[in-house]
């Protein structure tokens, strides 16, 4: 009988994992998202700080998605908020709404496959 | 690149981790479960070492999922006949009492020549000579030879020896080993006395060995090419 209650232990690990990346994930997306779409269409002198507050909600929680996202997303993202950031400080509304277009698809993207798993499993 | 770096020291410490955790069982001859874990083990293991763009969790909880399941079912399999009959099949009885049995062999895919190449790998070059066959789940076919083709033992000779049992190694390449001594009942002491008596320093003993029956042997490292 103790042969078999590390691997049950080990397989409910596994499955709680799962469950609660997919769920934290998805928590925090939806709030990262909200914040993205509330961005303005023309950047403001607001907009830079709300680009930072997205970038640090991105970095704090940046372990977690590098734990169930591939990696290119997570270059992708930091790219195209380097990229938002130069559109506002360049004056650049292509750029800038290009950009924030982008973050959106990534962070939807993410959310969605994220919500899949979820959803496929339970 | 140190990416490449630990994720790989990590692989690797999971994998043997895991071969050691999955028992000795799985070093030696794969049962088809154990074929197939080994198979998806291998495959996992080398996704996030390949693209490093893919989490490490990619592979670490397949992998651990793999291994539970594999020792979950090697329980299930010791446990119930069922399970064993399900995941691992049973044994064939290709050849019984002498007659070969061509509907188990169809049933397992196996052509004549392959039993043929097996019996003579069992230095049985005679199909009449063989009693039994059994195509075990491991693939590997046990013979059991009529009695005229048996190999005449000792006991059938009314030869008696006495058992030699296995070897201990006291002494390997100068190095004492204090447990292989603990076995046998003996001690540091009981060492040096025999090396004494022999007028050998531990220094020149390339081996020195011991059976169950006591009897000594010892390899001088002049004695070593």
């Amino acid at each position: 009988m103790k042969t078999i209650i590390i691997p049950i232990i080990l397989l409910i690990a596994a499955m709680v994992f799962i469950i609660w990346s997919g769920i934290a994930v998805d928590n925090s997306l939806k709030g990262l998202i909200e914040q993205t779409k509330d961005l303005p269409d023309t950047p403001n002198e607001n907009t830079l700080k709300l680009i930072e507050d997205i970038e640090k909600h991105w970095n704090k929680h940046k372990e977690l998605y590098s734990a169930v996202i591939k990696f290119d997303f997570i270059y992708n993202f930091s790219k195209e908020i380097s990229a938002a950031k130069a559109g506002v400080n360049a004056e650049d509304t292509g750029t800038y709404l290009a950009a924030k277009k982008s973050l959106l698809n990534i962070l939807e993207y993410i959310r969605d496959v994220q919500k899949l798993r979820i959803d496929n499993l339970i | 690149m140190y990416t490449l770096f630990f994720r790989t020291i990590i692989t690797y410490i999971l994998l043997v981790g895991a071969m050691r955790f999955m028992g000795k069982r799985q070093l030696g001859e794969l049962e088809l479960s154990e074929l197939v874990i080994t198979m998806l083990l291998s495959e996992l293991a080398s996704i996030p070492i390949a693209d490093n763009t893919i989490p490490l969790t990619f592979s670490l909880i397949p992998i651990i999922i793999l291994i539970s399941l594999e020792i979950i079912i090697s329980y299930l399999v010791i446990k119930s006949r069922k399970v064993k009959k399900f995941i691992g099949g049973s044994p064939s009885i290709i050849i019984s009492k002498g007659k070969l049995c061509k509907k188990e062999m169809e049933k397992d895919r196996l052509s004549l020549d392959e039993l043929m190449s097996q019996l003579r790998l069992k230095d049985i070059s005679d199909i009449s000579d063989v009693e039994y066959a059994i195509l075990e789940e491991n693939g590997q076919i046990s013979v059991i030879p009529k009695t005229h083709a048996k190999t005449v033992t000792l006991s059938d000779l009314n030869i008696y020896k006495t058992e030699k049992g296995i070897i201990h190694t006291i002494i390997a390449d100068g190095q004492i080993s204090d447990f292989n001594l603990q076995i046998i009942g003996r001690n540091r002491k009981w060492l040096f006395n025999q090396l004494k008596k022999r007028k050998i320093r531990l220094c020149d003993v390339f081996l020195f060995s011991v059976d169950d029956a006591g009897n000594v042997n010892i390899v001088k490292n002049g004695e070593t090419k």
